[in-house]
């Protein structure tokens, strides 16, 4: 199987939606499993959500009687359709669509959000033609509608062009802006991200993605609806120990603007190739292409990251009360002049008065009162026996606010949570990373505001009860200035 | 059928009440209230006096079970002398008389404010005016003896009911004077479970600073808000409303000649239970001689009891101090 990136070369482009992963700390946040439906012998790739099953484009043979290749024996790509069959477990696939099939390569592709529209990558040329020795097929973008079970008025992107190619198209959630790469004159790098916006009637000219792209080449562009473009790149790794050959990356956009790119742990990135990436809404499952098994092939993965739905924001310590008159606060109590004797030294005036005790105790806190009409003086009138004492809950110490690529800790070790035997601190930092342990370091590579977790649990006890707990903090993390 | 069923629970509770109280006690005013007298003036006086009708009228409520032959006694009839209100001569004269059978009480114009219409509704038992008599100044008279049986019953109380009232016939001086149910002609012995009410109370204050009066006015069930009228409380000080569940709260005060009216919003809690309308004098200087009149009506302008000793006994505040956490970094 010949490599899909080539210096100057995109053979073939590939496009799909996708979302979210990990970049993860101390943990994997997936497992991965390679699908049933990967066919031994040829190229599998670009997986697409579509429907109870996934859209995917290989070169495997889809006839006895013909077998489509290019002039140089290149077996041409065609798009299959396969169902869920159960959890994990596709049927045979079928070829997706007898319109968007050719004796050129169609590959891959995304729906409008409504699903009526398909963007795919073909080849530009066809016909006799293409099989002309040292012909170069480039790849365009060409649009088709939905029309019942068919696909109609196939046309191609106005932005297509037979010296360059352009392929992999993502749209934006709104429709009208399609994201794609190219390597079309005034890239940065081999191949680039590139996006135009529909309006009026026509696709504007293409804009170069800037930032994300780099020096290498960017490939297999997807967009979840959570507002992350997806990407693979060959970029040369930045971080020690990374991984080789094409990785998957994503960027946050909104409107034209794109975070730094982050690229996924293991194990959706490895030292293969890994490209063409999708998820489901939630982000908790999808799909992505890796040759780690030496030749192109489809991979589910899962997130086995813990989060509680019912987890309480953290409740914070303050010791802090207010005290009042039951009835006086309702009756007008004019004449009256009221003093509280906090129980700590602390002595304040007024039916209703706000406290804060320096930490856990028991206070004997006391009402005084006198009566303005008569001078009466009436002491102890009502008397509380306030207990402070810590909340009870697991407790996340550590910034509210920290920015994009600082290392910061957080920290278990204020829990709370009398008689527990605590075995387990699990974090759920809220970007899709988690971590074990009582002092855990962060880094948050983009961003955003994430709801983290603090997950506490013991071990079994004798009846094999495991008590668990947990909290929830926000932190915004802010971009590098 | 329900109406009357409904009359009879509510009676059924209003007679425990009464039933639950056995202090026998029936000076008017009560001992609770620390009243020095009450005070009628002359027919032919003047309002800013403080009197705003020249007329007041008490009932006595004498238990069912209660068989004996009873005394209303009258403290100080007369007009002149001691205790009474001179306005240039002595020339008043009081009439009281005393009033049991069918309608004495259950008579709408009975249970008036005013001394119009058949306010004198039911028998009259007994009767006599007062001048300025020395025989009678600072002394006790009394009416009697008189048959329980004599009175009207009143289911609701489950008491016989006698009415006494005392008009200013003639003068323009104020007359202090006192009642007393007695079982005794010649001593104040009272009747257990007796009680006295009126629903406009007329009243002289202490001539000092520091007593401080009381009036107990009744919160019937079905009271959401009270509306209560002072006259010619000459700004005295300050008038304020105690409950179970009512600190202290002030109402506005009249000034000379004038009824100021406020308005209570009933808490469920003071339902069945008795306000005590504390009457505090201003410190700063001595008003002399301050007469008040007051009264006090619900929702529907029905007009409220004031016991002379109050049902449900005199209330006392309850403070309840409490706390809640509040999220303060």
């Amino acid at each position: 199987m010949k490599r899909f990136v080539r210096y100057n070369l995109i053979v073939i482009l590939l496009c799909s939606i996708s979302i979210a992963t990990a970049t993860g700390q101390n943990q994997p946040s997936y497992v991965v499993d390679r699908l049933n439906i990967n066919s031994p012998d040829f190229s599998d790739m670009a997986p697409v959500i579509f429907g109870d099953g996934i859209i995917f484009c290989s070169n495997r043979k889809n006839s006895i009687l013909r077998d489509n290749r290019t002039w140089d024996e290149d077996r041409v790509y065609n798009i299959y359709f396969a169902e869920i069959e159960e959890p994990g477990r596709f049927r045979n696939p079928r070829l997706f669509s007898r319109e968007l099939s050719s004796e050129i390569s169609e590959g891959p592709l995304c729906f409008s959000p409504d699903g009526n529209r398909v963007y795919f990558t073909r080849n530009l040329k066809e016909g006799k033609e293409i099989r002309r020795r040292n012909q170069k097929n480039l790849q365009g973008i060409f649009i088709a509608d939905r029309q019942g079970d068919s696909w109609v008025n196939i046309r191609p992107f106005e932005h297509n062009n037979p010296d360059y190619n352009v392929g992999h198209p993502a749209i934006s959630k709104d429709g009208n802006t399609l994201y794609f790469a190219s390597d079309m004159p005034g890239g940065k790098g081999k191949s680039d991200i590139w996006y135009s916006v529909f309006s009026d009637g026509r696709w504007s000219q293409p804009v170069n993605a800037g930032g994300i792209n780099s020096e290498d080449a960017e490939l297999y562009l997807s967009m979840h609806h959570g507002g992350r473009l997806y990407f693979s790149s060959d970029r040369p790794p930045i971080r020690p120990g990374s991984f080789g050959g094409l990785n998957i990356y994503y960027a946050m956009v909104s409107e034209g603007d794109f975070t730094d790119p982050v690229m996924l742990d293991e194990p959706i990135n490895s030292e293969a190739d890994d490209f063409a990436f999708t998820a489901y809404d939630d982000g908790q499952s999808g799909y992505f292409t890796s040759t780690r098994r030496r030749d192109d092939d489809l991979y589910s993965f899962v997130s086995v990251i813990i989060r509680k739905d019912d987890c309480e924001p953290q409740q914070e310590n303050s010791f802090c009360y207010e005290f009042y008159e039951v009835n006086a606060v309702v009756y007008d109590t004019i004449p009256f002049e009221f003093e509280w004797d906090l129980g700590d030294g602390n002595r304040k005036r007024g039916v209703r008065t706000e406290h804060c005790f320096d930490g856990p105790g028991t206070y004997i806190v006391r009402l005084n009162s006198v009566n303005l009409v008569t001078g009466e003086e009436m002491k102890n009138e009502a008397t509380i026996e306030l207990v402070v004492e810590l909340i009870e809950q697991p407790y996340i110490t550590g910034p509210d606010t920290v920015t994009v690529g600082d290392m910061v800790q957080f920290s278990s070790q204020e829990t709370h949570l009398p008689g527990w035997n605590i075995e387990r601190y699990y974090w759920n930092f809220g970007d899709e990373t988690v971590a074990e342990g009582i002092l855990v370091p962060k880094t948050f590579v983009m961003p955003g505001a994430f709801d983290m977790q603090l997950i506490v649990s013991t071990p079994p006890d004798r009846d094999g009860v495991v008590r668990e707990s947990c909290v929830t903090k926000r932190v915004v993390v802010l971009r590098s200035p | 059928m329900v109406k009357q069923y409904i009359q009879i629970f509510l009676s059924s509770v209003f007679f425990l009440t009464v039933a639950s109280w056995k202090a026998g006690a029936q000076p008017v005013p009560g001992e609770a209230e620390n009243i020095p007298y009450l005070i009628t003036f002359g027919g032919d006086g003047e309002t800013s006096w403080g009197d705003d009708d020249f007329s007041q009228t008490w009932f006595f409520t004498i238990p069912a079970d209660f068989n004996q032959p009873f005394y209303i006694r009258i403290f100080d009839p007369d007009t002149g002398g001691e205790h009474d209100e001179i306005n240039g001569l002595w020339n008043t004269r009081m009439r009281y008389s005393v009033y049991g059978g069918a309608g004495c009480y259950t008579h709408p114009d009975a249970k008036g404010i005013d001394p119009t219409g058949n306010y004198h509704s039911g028998t009259q038992l007994f009767s006599r005016v007062f001048g300025a008599d020395p025989a009678r100044d600072n002394q006790w008279f009394t009416f009697g003896p008189l048959n329980p049986a004599e009175g009207e019953f009143v289911a609701e109380f489950n008491s016989y009911v006698f009415k006494i009232i005392c008009d200013g016939i003639a003068g323009d001086d104020g007359n202090n004077y006192r009642y007393f149910l007695s079982r005794d002609a010649d001593s104040n012995r009272p009747i257990e479970g007796a009680n006295a009410f009126t629903y406009e109370y007329t009243f002289r204050m202490w001539n000092d600073h520091d007593n401080v009066m009381h009036i107990y006015p009744y919160v019937d069930t079905g009271c959401i808000y009270v509306r209560v009228f002072n006259f010619d409380w000459d700004s005295d000080g300050d008038v304020m409303v105690v409950s179970e569940v009512r600190k202290g709260q002030l109402l506005k005060v009249s000034g000379e000649d004038h009824w100021t009216e406020d308005r209570i919003n009933v808490d469920p809690r003071e339902i069945g239970k008795s306000y005590d309308f504390q009457f505090h004098k201003r410190k700063d200087m001595l008003v002399g001689n301050n007469n008040v009149v007051v009264r006090v009506e619900n929702q529907y302008g029905e007009m409220l009891r004031f016991f002379s000793v109050p049902i449900g006994g005199v209330p006392r505040y309850n403070p309840q101090a409490a706390f809640k956490p509040i999220n303060r970094k």
